[in-house]
């Protein structure tokens, strides 16, 4: 089983009201993610607790392999690029 | 529990300001993660980084995990604070987070 990305998208953003999650099928087979994860709870944190913050919300996808890999950029509102 | 190693981990973070546990030494890294994080501290104002080859002690591998409960290798601290991997430590780099903090941690070693 995997996800589609509107899925992942959907369920990254489940982390906090406010969180945009912009996400890229690095393979094309729905197994290899990148996201990109701006969430206003990421406001003053370490990079290494932002992190941990989305690999807990998707521990269950990741231990089952559903998500077998997932490379994430976070960002406070504050701090994330523009584009 | 803790684990029987911990007290070990703990010693090499405190008595290093920039610490990395990684796949060979900085400077014969043995993975490609370990000699990209070895570089990117070094390029971040790092002159003489103390490392740990985890692949010659199983054992303190393990307690590592355990310690930071972060499942890949390298991990880098600084000040005694685990600060991530190899790709957390290049996107502080790049944001110009890393900086400030190896800068403090030498600093307080002083």
């Amino acid at each position: 089983m995997t996800l589609s990305l509107e899925e992942l998208k959907a369920r990254l953003e489940e982390l906090a009201p406010g969180t945009q999650a912009n996400v890229t099928d690095l393979t094309g087979t729905r197994d290899h993610w990148q996201a990109v994860i701006v969430s206003p709870v990421f406001e003053g944190k370490m990079m290494i607790e932002q992190h941990r913050m989305v690999m807990k919300l998707m521990q269950a996808e990741i231990d089952s392999g559903v998500v077998h890999a997932l490379t994430i950029k976070t960002y406070a509102p504050s701090k994330a690029p523009k584009n | 529990m803790s684990h029987p190693l911990r007290s070990e981990i703990e010693k090499l973070v405190q008595s290093h300001p920039v610490m990395i546990f990684m796949k060979g030494t900085p400077d014969f890294p043995m993975c490609g993660f370990s000699a990209r994080a070895v570089q990117v501290l070094k390029a971040a104002g790092v002159k003489q980084l103390s490392g740990f080859d985890v692949l010659s002690d199983d054992p303190m591998w393990e307690a590592l995990e355990d310690f930071s409960q972060w499942p890949t290798v390298p991990q880098i601290f600084i000040g005694g604070k685990f600060v991530g991997g190899c790709d957390i430590v290049s996107e502080m780099f790049e944001q110009g987070e890393l900086q400030p903090l190896v800068t403090e941690a030498l600093k307080a070693k002083a």
